[in-house]
């Protein structure tokens, strides 16, 4: 009986798995650089990043995949991240400039994450305001998601649930940079 | 357990989990022994490139699992992956930011796992580890170089694996036994990238001019980056032979 609770308790610290703590900084990719480098998109400000009216505080503090949770860097919250990749990416790319006369700011208003099997899926969406001069010149919703396969074995399945989510920070940012909308608004 | 979370996805990850799931028990890594493959040793020192005017560059890395990044792992590998860079002695400067001429190197090394990874750990736990098994993780290391004047991109692939046993299970005849799984890890990324690095090195379109061969290698095949032999190499992996991707019309004949 003590060796049967001994192996179920053992068995669901393999499947529950203990992926905790914060995502990684982001690390910009060739395609993110070229996204920035792209489309003759002048060096820009990276203003304020928050969460959207009315979504709850939770969303921009943690996100959970099974038993695991992550956290965003340094501890900030998601929003906050979000501009941080942004910021990253512009800086990789040689156009990030606090003195730009033009500053993106974005509201949070989506961050999903699940690890159903045999496919789990990932969302994040956000609203991007670009600012020149005081003057609004860009405002527009963009999300991205990911469906991935998605491992029995949660000390699997959980980091790379998180590697899949927190990859969506860069492809929504190059989002972005890649919208032709964007590229007209900032840059006439 | 760190490490694994970084390499969640991998074949050894998948196989120890498994086992570990068999036999109810929550870290199996001392049942892990890791093996870097023979087939792309480190380079001698007459087979590395010199190049006659090394330029400042602007370093990108991400690890990915099956061309999905994985941030984690990106994060433990860049520093080696920096050092790879620094001591292949191509450039200068190597920095985050943008280098002063524009120049850009990007580093992926994909994993792909062994499919079957995770039945062969099952059925050594089924056994208690009497039964052992093997899998393999393969590589494949793209580099990719953006010259200052962004046009002609230069790219450069090298392939390389590691063999992981769990249970009862020989060496394999192919590898060569790391400490740990870490320095297994570790000794692959050098390899990989120099190897990478080298055959970048030896293309007439990264300089300009003809890069200096390597004493002893002038008959030897452009690119050095020979890797795992192909017999350690199932379907679903990419060639094993180092690849040359960049258009024949920048390649100085």
């Amino acid at each position: 009986m003590r060796f049967a609770a001994f192996a179920v308790l053992a068995l669901s610290a393999v499947l529950a798995g203990c992926a905790t703590g914060p995502l990684e900084s982001p690390q910009p990719t060739l395609a993110d650089l070229q996204a920035a480098r792209n489309g003759g998109i002048p060096p820009l400000n990276v203003g304020e990043f928050k969460l959207a009216p009315g979504k709850p505080q939770s969303m921009d503090r943690v996100i959970v995949a099974r038993a695991g949770t992550a956290s965003p860097p340094e501890g900030k919250s998601f929003a906050k991240y979000l501009g941080s990749t942004l910021e990253a990416t512009l800086k990789a790319a040689g156009k990030l400039d606090p003195n730009s006369p033009v500053t993106v700011q974005g509201l949070l208003g989506q961050s999903e994450l699940n690890t159903n099997m045999p496919h789990g899926h990932a969302a994040l969406g956000a609203t991007f305001i670009a600012v020149k001069n005081g003057q609004e010149v860009y405002h527009k919703d963009l999300s991205v998601d990911s469906s991935f396969d998605s491992a029995f074995i949660g000390a699997i399945a959980i980091p790379a649930a998180f590697n899949e989510y927190a990859a969506l920070y860069a492809r929504l940012v190059d989002k972005l940079l890649g919208d032709p909308d964007f590229q007209a608004a900032v840059t006439r | 357990m760190n490490l694994f979370t970084r390499f969640a996805r991998s074949a050894f990850v998948c196989a120890a989990m498994a086992f570990a799931l068999t036999l109810s028990i929550s870290a199996p890594a001392h049942a892990v022994v890791m093996y870097v493959d023979k087939g792309l040793p480190d380079l001698t020192p007459d087979q590395i490139v010199h190049v006659a005017n090394p330029q400042p560059v602007q370093l990108l890395f991400q690890l990915q699992t099956k061309e999905r990044p994985n941030s984690k792992g990106t994060t433990f590998l860049k520093a080696k992956v920096l050092e790879a860079v620094k001591n292949s002695g191509l450039f200068t400067d190597v920095t985050d930011g943008p280098a002063t001429n524009g120049a850009v190197l990007s580093i992926t090394i994909d994993n792909i796992p062994e499919a079957n990874a995770g039945s062969k750990g099952f059925g050594t736990g089924l056994t208690f580890g009497l039964v052992g098994t093997v899998v393999t993780d393969y590589y494949v290391c793209t580099v990719e170089y953006l010259p200052p004047s962004g046009v002609g991109k230069i790219t450069k692939t090298a392939n390389h694996s590691l063999h992981s046993t769990i249970g009862l299970k020989s060496a394999p005849l192919d590898g060569i036994k790391a400490k740990n799984v870490e320095e297994g890890v570790f000794i692959m990324t050098r390899q990989i990238v120099s190897h990478a690095l080298n055959s970048l090195g030896e293309d007439p379109a990264f300089s300009g001019t003809p890069a200096q061969p390597a004493q002893g290698q002038a008959d030897a095949p452009t690119d050095a980056a020979t890797a795992a032999p192909a017999e350690t190499v199932p379907a679903a992996a990419p060639a094993p032979a180092a690849t040359d991707e960049t258009p024949a019309a920048q390649v100085a004949s």
